[in-house]
């Protein structure tokens, strides 16, 4: 497959996320601000989850950073997989929802991962997440190099 | 005489205008019985225990932890911010009955906080759910799968997004978007059976 160019990856990753609900569009518009550089996590929480089952992280990532970062690897102990995702809608009111390959988070940008639209997928849980446990999570981007982000267990009901 | 005439004609006109008024069925689903499982174990038959009293009815499956957390978040608001629910009953069907027991579904219920009245969560033997999907219109493909260490195999689905409101009578009155529908949408349409 040819590879896709990082800005056009960028520039389509930004605009998924802007469209997937009107959340995130809104928060993108004003509501950051952004590091001076590096990249800043921020509101990260997680879902509920059993033991060898899934749960979903959802964040903001500031890239205060002039040049866009990729996301290279996600990692954390208690879950034997963990991607990026996205769910999406297709034909005839169909929801699915894939991998995120090769995400790139633009320079001097926010990418919003809300409900329904970008979110960690954490699978295989090796310990059941209930509301008030932490999480570790580690994003190991290209540019800023690995950032460690405590994410808490919040409720279900909460949040959507 | 005439006055009674009067007031039989004036009962059969209002009675012909309520009719008239309320929304057609989409579907009736008396004819049917499926055997379905609740989430503490205990069996359960759609729609017949279910007649009576509308029902609100998403479909998720638990291995979803972000549109099917939409679905069922959305039926749980629709009963919290109802004045007056009621008798409505506030179900959710999965459509992955291999990986969704009752015990699995009890687990999912509580992290909702909706293990409890009114809310109840199904399952049952999958060529049931099959049948009781087909009817209902909720399709469901494969999207997504990987080996795992212990030989297990993991995968998500595409599925519909769907809650749907059934009256009293076992009669679907309205199909709704289940993860993008506003609850009171939904509220409203039930204040109307």
């Amino acid at each position: 497959m040819k590879p896709v160019p990082p800005l056009l990856l960028s520039i389509t990753f930004f605009i998924l996320t802007s469209s997937c609900n009107s959340e995130n569009t809104e928060l993108q518009s004003s509501q950051f601000e952004l590091p001076d550089s590096g990249i800043e996590i921020t509101d990260a929480w997680a879902r509920p989850g059993r033991i060898n089952g899934v749960s979903a992280i959802y964040m903001n990532v500031l890239n205060g950073s002039a040049e866009p970062d990729t996301l290279i690897s996600l990692s954390s102990s208690i879950a034997g997989l963990v991607e990026l995702h996205e769910t999406y809608e297709l034909a005839d009111d169909m929801m699915g929802m894939r991998e995120a390959e090769n995400p790139v988070f633009p320079g001097r940008g926010v990418v919003s991962m809300q409900p329904g639209g970008f979110h960690i997928m954490l699978m295989q849980l090796n310990q059941p997440l209930n509301v008030g446990d932490e999480v570790h999570l580690v994003l190991k981007f290209a540019l800023a190099g690995d950032i460690s982000v405590p994410v808490p267990v919040q409720s279900q009901s909460e949040q959507n | 005489m005439r006055l009674y005439i009067r007031n039989l004609i004036l009962v059969i006109f209002t009675i012909g205008f309520a009719i008239s008024c309320s929304s057609p069925a989409l579907d009736d689903y008396s004819d049917v019985q499926y055997h379905l499982m609740d989430q503490n174990g205990e069996s359960v038959i759609f729609p017949d225990d279910y007649e009576g009293a509308p029902v609100v009815m998403g479909f998720i499956y638990t291995n979803c932890p972000d549109i099917c957390s939409f679905i069922t978040a959305n039926v749980s608001k629709v009963y919290n911010e109802m004045e007056n629910p009621g008798e409505t009953q506030f179900v959710l069907v999965t459509f992955d009955p291999d990986r969704d027991t009752s015990e699995v579904l009890k687990n999912y219920a509580n992290a909702f906080d909706m293990d409890k009245d009114p809310f109840q969560f199904l399952t049952g033997d999958p060529d049931v759910i099959d049948q009781l999907m087909t009817r209902v219109g909720v399709r469901t493909q494969e999207s997504y799968s990987r080996e795992i260490e212990d030989g297990e195999r993991m995968y998500f689905l595409n599925h519909s997004d769907k809650i749907l409101l059934i009256d009293s009578r076992s009669r679907l009155i309205f199909d709704y978007g289940g993860s993008m529908t506003p609850p009171n949408i939904i509220i409203e349409d039930l204040e109307k059976l």
